[in-house]
């Protein structure tokens, strides 16, 4: 009797555990990348959806969008949000055009100098956030604004215009400027930068003390207070991370079109999360996976590049893209109340023998 | 080990006496509004008392902080458990005390070390779940609470404070709890189990304390009561 229900014990622990593979939140997320992949490569692949220029073009929307996904994945689960991400881009690129094409600064120096204001930028956020304890969509919707108009205005008055032509022409003396305008093998260099910030961004949250307390914080802010997480480090810490990653994909813009563009990455603060809800991240915080974000940014760069093969003219790609995202969200929904529905009553009994 | 403490003249407490020493089961009874919360809270730390002294081992000691609190062997488990529902068992058991391996940045949450302790923790404790992998949430509230308790013993716990632990449970579930306690007692941890349920509390109770409108009633030993009395005491009909 004792042994019987013992097994049946192991036998539920196994396919529950088959199961949790399944709810991981990034399954969705793979599943609709080659959902996609396979679209695309058998409805036009013979129009140039294969080829290799076709594929560095996808991996580069992937990366500019997968970048800054990695570190919002983290500041999502840690149930925050941040909307001045684009804005934050174009800054960066205007600081980074500027410094380097009229005060003929160093790439080095430039974009530490950028990495400076963008960590300030960042706290800025992070500090507004935890100590107004205001929603965080507001607080970095009224950052998006001033960002963009400090881009905007300050480049107007510094050089009289929004953008800055020639950065690369300026930088290509520069040891430095291959961390940013080189390629490896067929493909760009950002796809290196999103493969190592993807990975840190998983390390971290996976892998690390400080992971945990990011869970703990989106998860249940008062149980996290309780065990003496520090809740508002956590908050302030990932703003910054966000807002420096915004520095990574400004750099690699203004040397892949040689302009700088105070207008540039408008709408990405929307396309970074989709990428990471696609990733299976949830908006309230508590879960979600930097790897999950990564194939949803690839997923989101093949459908845009994609696009231009089928058919359709290219003006349906929002509407697609909208489908693809909710379809992504009610999947990841359904798995994740599956994944954590309590257990059957009938197990309860035999936790004391 | 001796652990007593006094309150006197609380805002919402007059006098009130309580002591618990290891291995036994003080229950703290009374109905809504005696003034079983603010006590409770006092005991650990999360308030200050006006007046009066807490004595830990015969030590007078101040509680400014629940950590401070914690430092001094008094864990409680409060009735939301403190637990995050979508985090796996061992990293709530583990958080905010992560164990670490590594050097420097390549420092890291040691989770085999942390999913071995907690295995081992709650088997030793009783609590048997089918992984410590799963999210917390799926666990029934019964284990739950078992995972608190294990957690705050297993972090030195010597002095277990539960904060209605039985109130919103089915017969079943109030079962595994209390075993939970009555594990904790063999373990030679003294408990204070706030409740306003009789039946529950004297089923495992050794002395308990009787609060009214904030008033001390009274502390009685288990041989010398009958549950009748109890629960007249606690609705104020001595």
């Amino acid at each position: 009797m004792e042994a019987s229900s013992q097994q049946g014990c192991n036998e539920k622990a196994g396919a529950k555990s088959g199961l949790s593979i399944l709810a991981r939140p990034e399954s969705t997320a793979l599943v609709g990348t080659v959902v996609v992949f396979s679209f695309f490569a058998f409805f036009t692949g013979h129009a140039g959806f294969l080829t290799l220029p076709m594929t560095r073009n996808y991996l580069e929307v992937g990366a500019e969008i997968g970048i800054i996904a990695a570190p919002v994945t983290l500041l999502l689960v840690a149930g925050e949000f941040d909307l001045s991400v684009g804005a934050n881009v174009a800054l960066s690129q205007s600081i980074l055009g500027y410094l380097m094409v009229y005060g003929g600064w160093p790439v080095a120096d430039a974009f530490l100098a950028a990495i400076l204001i963008a960590s300030v930028v960042g706290a800025v956020n992070g500090i507004l956030v935890v100590k107004t304890k205001l929603p965080s969509f507001i607080i970095t919707l009224a950052m998006l604004f001033i960002l963009r108009g400090i881009a905007q205005g300050g480049l107007r008055m510094l050089v009289g215009t929004t953008t800055i032509d020639g950065v690369r022409d300026h930088a290509s003396e520069d040891r430095l400027s291959f961390l940013f305008a080189s390629s490896i093998g067929p493909f760009s260099v950002s796809l290196v930068w999103w493969l190592v910030v993807t990975m840190l961004g998983a390390w971290v949250l996976e892998k690390t003390a400080f992971g945990n307390w990011i869970f703990a914080t989106g998860g249940d802010r008062r149980a996290a207070l309780q065990l003496g997480v520090p809740v508002q480090v956590v908050k302030v810490t990932l703003y910054i991370a966000v807002a420096v990653s915004t520095v990574f994909v400004a750099a690699l813009d203004i040397f892949a079109i040689n302009q700088s563009d105070a207008n540039a990455a408008t709408g990405r603060e929307f396309e970074v999360v989709t990428a990471a809800v696609i990733g299976g991240a949830l908006l309230t915080g508590g879960y979600g996976s930097p790897i999950g974000s990564f194939l949803g940014a690839l997923l989101f760069g093949m459908v845009e590049q994609g696009f231009f093969f089928t058919p359709l003219p290219d003006v349906w790609f929002m509407t697609f893209l909208g489908v693809v995202l909710l379809l992504a969200v009610l999947v990841n929904n359904y798995t994740r109340l599956k994944a954590l529905k309590p257990r059957r009553s009938g197990d309860i009994g035999r936790t004391l023998p | 080990m001796n652990v007593t403490k006094f309150y006197r003249d609380v805002a919402a407490l007059r006098d009130v006496c309580l002591s618990v020493r290891c291995g036994e089961v003080v229950c703290l009874l009374g109905d809504n509004g005696a003034g079983k919360s603010t006590l409770i809270h006092i005991l650990s730390g999360v308030e200050k008392p006006d007046l009066g002294t807490i004595r830990v081992g015969g030590i007078d000691v101040k509680l400014g902080s629940p950590a401070q609190a914690r430092d001094r062997g008094i864990a409680t488990v409060f009735q939301d458990l403190a637990v995050v529902p979508m985090m796996p068992v061992y990293r709530n058991f583990f958080l905010g005390r992560e164990p670490t391996i590594g050097w420097g940045p390549f420092r890291r949450f040691n989770s085999k070390a942390a999913i071995a302790i907690a295995e081992k923790a709650l088997r030793d404790f009783g609590v048997s779940s089918a992984s410590v992998r799963l999210p917390i949430g799926t666990l029934s509230s019964g284990q739950r609470q078992g995972v608190a308790v294990a957690r705050a013993l297993h972090f030195g716990g010597r002095i277990l404070i539960l904060d209605e632990p039985t109130s919103a449970l089915g017969v079943r579930q109030v079962e595994v709890v209390l075993g939970y306690v009555r594990r904790a007692k063999d373990a030679g941890v003294g408990v204070i189990l706030v409740t306003h349920n009789v039946q529950h509390a004297y089923a495992i109770g050794d002395t308990f304390v009787v609060l009214f409108l904030g008033r001390h009633v009274g502390t009685f030993d288990k041989s010398n009561l009958t549950e009748a009395q109890l629960t007249r005491m606690m609705a104020g009909v001595i």
